[in-house]
């Protein structure tokens, strides 16, 4: 499946875009991390048109401190995707209504699905 | 919360249902602010059977992961099974010799069904009628004894395989399947008819949570829920996987987004679900159900997203391989949980009895809501 | 010396009777959803019922902090007395009380303070939900309930319900002269009673138990006595006003087929909602049982 890079800078601009070709399906978005930086991706799809192909976004943004725009406001859909990212990989997304964690005690320290993240940093040794 | 109006003081309730609650369906919690019945706010809190899948992904090796999908949704295990392996395969290029692409299509429609039978029974016992409830789960009884009697599991069937299936099916089963979904189709005409004309139940579905078609897209609704609002797309039309590329498969659609239309779609998914298993049944070839593939799987360096239409909807894997046994990232898109996104905008407005019936229609499992 | 003989007996043989509906329902409910129901404990788990009255008052008496002692001990003995009051009216017990009708309905209403009590009074939102339904609910049905009664009144009139089952027992029963009054009655004493579909007090599905959630043990034991004691009040009066009474064994029959078919519709009909209930109260069931009236009168001139 083909990805397209996408610099941060014109997510916006390019999810716009697409939304307004007709890409207005929220298929799934997350975050796989590469160490030095996190990938994110979003997929959109064309419901209307099945023989268009979804659209896969790659984001890549550095792991420390990661932060980049908030889709919710262009896509509702992403709203609880976008609070699993911050919740298992820490990533920061500007503009979430309601950016706390989906999954994890809210309580929690930590963010399970970053490499680094081991038994032995979650505090059980091991 | 304390609003004063004239000289009346007004407080906002905050009820809270779950995480143990009869009417949840998992250990789901809702908040709900209300103003005497009327529901004017509503906040979900789940994670409570986080388990995490995906990171167990990252540490198990491809096979070694097999049984895990089961436990995502474990009503719809097939489905489970499904999305992972064929990812998997599509990732790595194998192919599925034909009779176990038919194989896998009957047991996934009769996973399909069993997991409408118990949403109906549940759902009719959220809107207080206590006696569907068994009858449908002794439909359901008959299937998880088909589906014990093929893989040996009643709810986590651990059936499929990257290639294939873990074993073949005996005819004898394959003509019980038959029997049975004769018996099943005479059944159901008894539900409908049960059912269907009830006053009091009508009253307490029709026009109720209603979501339109344009709302039901953008929150990424799928599976029912977006089709009980006209959004007419099935992944097995749309995107067609496995044996679905060869069996056209009817797209069932309602208008109105009412739960009363949500109930209607999955009954008549029911039946196009049995009408399915005919096609199959007759339609089964002989032959092998394995692929040759490698003792030791290895995901190549690459990604893909492969999607099955569940009970649900939308149940999707997101895979990412590095060349190594282990997964680098393997996401899972859970249906349930991007129509439970569409929660605040179906309760809000209705009193409290309505948001058990509608909580009910969107039919989600907390399993693959948490992971 | 005799009345407290009679008293003693009705206050003994009412409960009785109240667990051996107890046990029925929970037969015949099994056997309308494929299964069995209680069959182990006794022949055909007759002694089930005692068992679980025994259960029920040898557990701890647990009144939560938090509650209203007053209310919260107050509410089982509100739901226990009206109920076994009514009894009184019926001519199998006392064929001379001439204000028959009267009494029924004063004593009926009391019961009404009982969910107010245990909803206000147990510490829990749940109860207090639970309280406000049934206490609407029964405040609701309270108008349709009695002018149903007024109905069979009038056509023998007395408010004697022995006069009642007399005059039927000479003519026609009042089921097939006034059916608009009949259905009335029955639709508002089934909800008076908080049987399905009219049980949203209770919903389980929703509140869990609603306004007796907090309760355990006698005050539980109380409250379930009560409910299938009006249970058998409710099929007792229908029997005799609309049924036409008559000697104990038929009327006795007569009940079983009224509990039966009260019990049938539990099995089959889903829950009413709140204001769905209201509604039918006041613009279905009034409007019906006056009616009725109207017939009733414009009949006997």
């Amino acid at each position: 499946m083909k990805k397209e890079v996408v610099p941060v800078g014109e997510l916006l601009e390019r999810v716009q875009d697409y939304l307004e070709q007709g890409y207005t399906f929220p298929v799934v978005h997350t975050a796989v991390d590469h160490g030095e930086s996190l990938e994110l991706i979003y997929v959109l799809r064309d419901l209307e048109n099945p023989g268009r192909e979804e659209r896969i976004l790659s984001v890549q943004i550095s792991s420390d401190n990661p932060t980049l725009p908030s889709l919710t406001p262009l896509i509702p859909g992403l709203i609880f995707q976008e609070r699993e990212v911050y919740d298992l990989f820490g990533v920061t997304y500007q503009g979430h209504p309601d950016l706390r964690r989906l999954l994890l005690p809210d309580d929690f320290s930590g963010h399970p699905l970053r490499k680094h993240y081991t038994a032995t940093e979650g505090g059980i040794v091991g | 919360m304390i609003a004063e109006r004239d000289s009346i003081t007004q407080e906002e309730l905050v009820l809270n249902l779950g995480p143990q609650h009869p009417s949840t369906h998992g250990v789901f919690r809702m908040v709900l602010d209300l103003r005497g019945e009327t529901i004017v706010g509503v906040t979900p809190h789940m994670g409570y059977l986080h388990r995490g899948f995906e990171k167990l992904a990252e540490r198990r090796t491809a096979v070694q992961y097999q049984p895990y999908p089961d436990r995502w949704d474990y009503l719809a295990a097939m489905f489970d099974e499904m999305a992972y392996i064929g990812a998997g395969e599509a990732l790595i290029g194998i192919e599925v010799p034909p009779r176990a692409e038919w194989l896998r299509g009957i047991v996934m429609e009769l996973n399909r069904l069993s997991s409408h039978l118990l949403w109906l029974g549940t759902f009719l016992l959220d809107v207080g009628a206590l006696s569907p409830f068994l009858y449908t789960f002794r439909e359901r009884e008959m299937i998880l004894d088909l589906l014990m009697e093929l893989t040996g599991a009643r709810l986590t069937y651990s059936y499929l395989r990257f290639g294939g299936l873990a074993h073949d099916a005996e005819d004898l089963w394959l003509k019980k399947v038959k029997a049975g979904v004769r018996y099943f189709r005479r059944r159901f005409r008894e539900y409908r008819d049960l059912i269907d004309e009830n006053e009091i139940f009508r009253r307490r579905v029709q026009n109720i949570g209603v979501i339109d078609r344009d709302r039901a897209i953008r929150y990424g609704l799928s599976g029912p829920m977006a089709r009980a609002s006209g959004v007419a797309w099935d992944l097995r039309r749309g995107r067609p996987y496995g044996i679905y590329r060869q069996v056209e498969v009817p797209v069932i659609t309602r208008e109105k987004g009412d739960t009363w239309s949500r109930y209607e779609v999955r009954m008549d998914e029911m039946e196009a679900s049995l009408g399915l298993l005919d096609v199959f049944l007759d339609s089964v070839e002989a032959g092998p159900v394995m692929a040759k593939v490698p003792k030791n799987i290895k995901f190549p360096d690459g990604e893909t997203y492969f999607s099955v239409e569940g009970p649900r909807g939308e149940l999707g894997v997101y895979l990412v391989g590095d060349g190594t046994a282990h997964a680098k990232r393997m996401k899972i898109r859970p249906p349930s949980l991007f129509n439970l996104q569409a929660l605040s905008h179906l309760l809000v407005g209705h009193m409290v009895s309505d948001a058990v019936a509608i909580l009910g229609s969107v039919d989600i499992v907390l399993g693959e809501v948490d992971r | 010396m005799k009345t407290l003989v009679i008293a003693t007996v009705v206050g003994m043989v009412i409960p009785g009777i109240a667990a051996f509906l107890l046990w029925y329902e929970r037969r015949l409910l099994a056997r309308l959803q494929v299964r069995m129901g209680p069959n182990r404990v006794g022949p055909q788990g007759l002694w089930q019922s005692l068992a679980d009255i025994i259960k029920l008052l040898s557990k701890e008496d647990t009144v939560p902090a938090g509650v209203n002692p007053w209310l919260f001990k107050l509410a089982p003995v509100m739901a226990f007395l009206p109920v076994f009051m009514a009894f009184a009216a019926l001519p199998e017990l006392d064929p001379k009380l001439n204000i028959g009708i009267l009494y029924l309905t004063a004593v009926l209403s009391l019961s009404a303070l009982s969910f107010l009590a245990a909803g206000m009074g147990s510490h829990s939102k749940y109860a207090l939900l639970g309280g406000f339904r049934a206490t609407a609910q029964m405040v609701s049905y309270e108008v349709p309930l009695t002018l149903a009664l007024l109905g069979p009144a009038m056509a023998a009139g007395s408010l004697n319900l022995n006069v009642m089952a007399w005059w039927q027992q000479h003519h026609l029963p009042y089921i097939l002269t006034q059916p608009l009054g009949a259905i009335g009655f029955f639709v508002a004493a089934m909800a008076e009673a908080h049987r399905p579909p009219f049980d949203l007090a209770e919903a389980e599905s929703e509140l869990v138990a609603g306004y007796h959630v907090e309760y355990s043990g006698v005050r539980f034991a109380l409250f379930v006595v009560s409910e299938y004691a009006h249970l058998l009040l409710l099929c007792w009066l229908m029997a005799v006003i609309y049924l036409g009474g008559g000697p104990a064994w038929l009327v006795a029959l007569k009940i079983m087929a009224m509990v039966s078919v009260i019990i049938w519709l539990r099995a089959t009909m889903p829950r009413i909602r709140a204001d769905q209930l209201m509604a039918l109260g006041w613009k279905v069931l009034i409007p019906l049982t006056s009616l009725n009236l109207l017939w009733i009168a414009a009949w006997n001139l």
